[in-house]
Order: structure tokens, then C-alpha cells, then sequence
């Protein structure tokens, strides 16, 4: 990388986490402006597809590492969780159990700035002023991996440990749908 | 209901999980009909030394969130991968209603799909996985290397990710007040010594193009090495 004044830098985080193949390669511009030219718009509304959307499907399910069966695109990756937790409300509907919709995220997770991404994100600077979480997400506050993590370099014994943490989880007003998961000391273990 | 975690955390502070996290974690999440959402944003396509992060976990998830790397960031586009029960449920639904109502305008846009296909194929060409496999431990390394160094508490890392904290302490960890800046601090200074990394509070976080050589490495943590080096200073004339 090279700023206004021609100094020169390595970057060291790829952009925000992206550029796996570095910057300015070749192929990838010669199949944007490749596909321009052959198609330049289309969408996927009303049954209709394109190739490139196809075989993209098709070749994401070849790399999945566990069976999966379809895909929806879209344009970012808070985006992509938005959809996610959609589908997970949509599927509750589905199996008749609508009160079963929370998402659950973790302390320090990060997974968007978009309403319902941003709620299930754990960090407080993308909630605050912001009217957020949403009352369907749900933000394991105590213990977090890190705890988790000293738990284990310190091997302390969890079930002398796990009142400690869990207290204030369990002193909140009960969320009915989460109370069998957080009764459950594995989770301690597991490292929230 | 769902639960949904990055295998590493990535902002958070790149964040490892520790061993079996995740297999005890789907074993309740399994019990009680939660779902497991994987968002392999970051991790996805080669970060941790595999394609999937989840492969690196073991974790089976029934919803895959990716973006970023599917197309090296060149151009933007994001993907979900749900599993077959997951769709049949929702297939069920819409169809009962008539019609499933969400889809942006430029969902699988041809251009965005077209850049997302010719990345997948470079990845294949090159052997992503093995590339990755075979530079990580200068990365992984590398970082471990600044465990001595004064201002350094934990290092840590996977694949091409890397971290290492900056501790007021080194015996006891403890942290540096956070309006003492120091992580930012740091961000200049390197930025002086031509490296542009980031801070997530005061873990300094790495993580290259997948496709960086041993050499650039070197020259990276290099330059890493004088930022720590300046900010130790100007932490000894400051106080």
C-alpha cells in the first residue's frame, strides 16, 4: 500500500479481514469487467436466476464442510447474519413454536452493524445509543471465552467457579426460553 | 432459537476458543433444538488453516455465514448456507404464505458472483489450504517470538491469524488503563515504521493476505518490533 505522500506499507490485516490474495490481482478484474460486458444486472426475484449466481450456489456447497443444501446471497456479511436469524424466526414459525426466537451471541462477538446482527454482536459500543439489542437477541453476558480460557490455565474447578459466574445470569429476570440452557453447568465448561 | 459464534473471534480481540468448546457447546445446543450458526466471515476460505473454520472447531453447524474472502474483498457479496432440514421447514412455510418475502436487489449479483467464482477458482489452483498450511507457522511463529518482549502479554494465533497483547504487567497480565491508548499509540508508531495493523483495544491483531510470502513476514514483524520498541519508550517518558 502506498499513501499521498508515496510511503510505502505492508498491510498486515489484509484490508478489514479481506483481501486473502492481496491487492490489484489481474484475474479478479478481468472477470468483473468480463461480466459487465456478458451481464451486467440481474436479479433473483420472481424465478428468475443467472449462471454465475448458480454455479456460485453450487460450487459454496461443494466447499461446505457439513452437508448443506441451499444458498442465499447477499451483499455483507451483517447482511448474511440478518438473513440468518430471519430464517431461524421463520423456522420457529414453521414448527409452531414462535416463543423459541432468541439468538444467542457472545460477549466480544462480532457479527455486524445492521439492527438484528449489531443486537447479537457483543460488544457495547454497537448498541449503545442505538436503542440495542432487540428484545429477541440475547448477549450471554457472563462468563465469556475469556473467563473460559483463564478457567482452563488455571484448572479451577468449575463447579466452585460456576455459582460465581452464573449468578448474575440467573438473577435477571428469568427469559423463559433460555433457562434450560442456562441451568445447564456445561455451559460453564463450555465457556460462557 | 440459534446460537451464533465466529469460530475465532475476530474484533473481539482474535479470541481462540479452547479445546472441545464448541463440542460441548453443540452437545446443549443440540439437547434443546437451538441451532448452530456459524458466521465464517473471517474465517472462511483458508484464515485458520483449513477452508472453514468450523473444520478447524469441530463445529457442525446448520447455518454458514461467509462474505469477505469469497471474493478476496474485491468486490462485495455474502453468502448463507443453510442445511436441508433448516430449508425444507422454510420451504413449508413460504409456500403455505405463498412466497418467501426476503431478497435484496443485488442478492447474487452477476458481477459480484462472477468476481466470488474466479477467487474459488484461484483458491483451488493454488492449493488455498496447503498454501496456507505452509506459511502459517512463519506467522504463527513470528508472533510468539514477541512473548519476551516487555510490553507483550499473551501472543496467540491460528492459521494467518495473530495476536499479540500489550500488558502494563508482565507477571500478573494486568492491563493498561484504556484511556492511556496505548494500543493506538502503537498504531502510529508502526504506521511511522510503514505497518499498518490494528488494535482491538490493546490486542494487536494480524492477519495478512493469505497469500504473503516468508519474507514479507519477516519485514512485518520487523517493522512490529520497532512500534513496540517506541511505545515502550514513550511509556518510560511518560510516566
Amino acid at each position: 500500500m502506498t499513501d499521498d505522500n508515496g510511503k510505502d506499507y505492508i498491510e498486515g490485516m489484509s484490508g478489514l479481514w479481506c483481501t486473502a490474495l492481496g491487492f490489484g490481482n489481474e484475474r479478479l478484474a478481468e472477470a468483473a469487467a468480463r461480466q459487465i460486458r456478458d451481464l451486467s444486472f440481474y436479479h433473483g426475484f420472481n424465478q428468475k436466476s443467472h449462471a454465475p449466481q448458480i454455479e456460485l450456489a453450487e460450487r459454496l456447497l461443494g466447499l461446505a464442510p457439513v452437508p448443506m443444501s441451499k444458498v442465499f446471497f447477499a451483499n455483507s456479511g451483517s447482511e448474511a447474519n440478518d438473513t440468518a436469524f430471519k430464517l431461524v424466526w421463520y423456522r420457529s414459525n414453521a414448527i409452531g413454536t414462535p416463543e423459541k426466537k432468541k439468538i444467542i451471541g457472545r460477549v466480544k462477538g462480532y457479527h455486524g452493524v445492521t439492527i438484528a446482527a449489531a443486537s447479537a454482536t457483543g460488544t457495547p459500543i454497537n448498541h449503545q445509543a442505538f436503542d440495542l439489542p432487540i428484545d429477541r437477541s440475547c448477549t450471554l453476558t457472563v462468563p465469556t471465552m475469556l473467563v473460559a480460557q483463564n478457567l482452563v490455565k488455571a484448572k479451577s474447578n468449575i463447579q466452585r467457579v460456576w455459582p460465581k459466574i452464573s449468578t448474575p445470569l440467573l438473577s435477571r429476570k428469568a427469559r423463559t426460553p433460555l433457562w434450560p440452557l442456562l441451568q445447564n453447568p456445561s455451559w460453564a465448561l463450555a465457556g460462557f | 432459537m440459534a446460537f451464533i459464534a465466529e469460530p475465532v473471534m475476530g474484533a473481539g480481540g482474535v479470541l481462540t476458543p479452547p479445546t472441545s468448546y464448541f463440542e460441548k457447546i453443540q452437545a446443549v445446543l443440540n439437547k434443546h433444538d437451538v441451532l448452530m450458526i456459524a458466521d465464517e466471515v473471517i474465517c472462511g476460505f483458508g484464515r485458520t488453516g483449513n477452508m472453514w473454520g468450523s473444520e478447524t472447531y469441530n463445529i457442525k453447524p446448520d447455518i454458514i455465514t461467509c462474505a469477505k474472502a469469497l471474493s478476496s474483498g474485491y468486490i462485495p457479496i455474502s453468502a448463507v448456507l443453510i442445511n436441508d432440514t433448516v430449508y425444507q421447514l422454510i420451504a413449508q412455510q413460504s409456500a403455505g404464505l405463498g412466497s418467501l418475502g426476503h431478497g435484496f436487489t443485488y442478492s447474487g449479483h452477476p458481477v459480484a458472483a462472477s468476481v466470488a467464482l474466479e477467487t474459488l477458482d484461484i483458491y483451488e489452483e493454488m492449493g488455498l489450504v496447503e498454501t496456507v498450511q505452509e506459511i502459517s507457522p512463519v506467522l504463527q511463529n513470528g508472533i510468539r517470538a514477541f512473548a519476551d518482549h516487555a510490553l507483550v502479554g499473551e501472543t496467540n494465533g491460528v492459521g494467518m491469524l495473530a495476536v499479540a497483547e500489550l500488558v502494563s504487567n508482565k507477571n500478573t497480565g494486568e492491563a493498561f488503563p484504556s484511556e492511556k491508548r496505548v494500543g493506538p499509540h502503537l498504531l502510529d508508531r508502526a504506521l511511522e515504521h510503514g505497518l499498518i495493523v490494528r488494535a482491538l483495544g490493546d490486542r494487536i491483531a494480524f492477519s495478512p493476505p493469505l497469500v504473503i510470502s516468508k519474507v514479507k513476514i519477516e519485514e512485518m514483524f520487523k517493522r512490529f518490533g520497532k512500534a513496540l520498541d517506541d511505545t515502550k519508550k514513550w511509556l518510560e517518558t511518560d510516566q
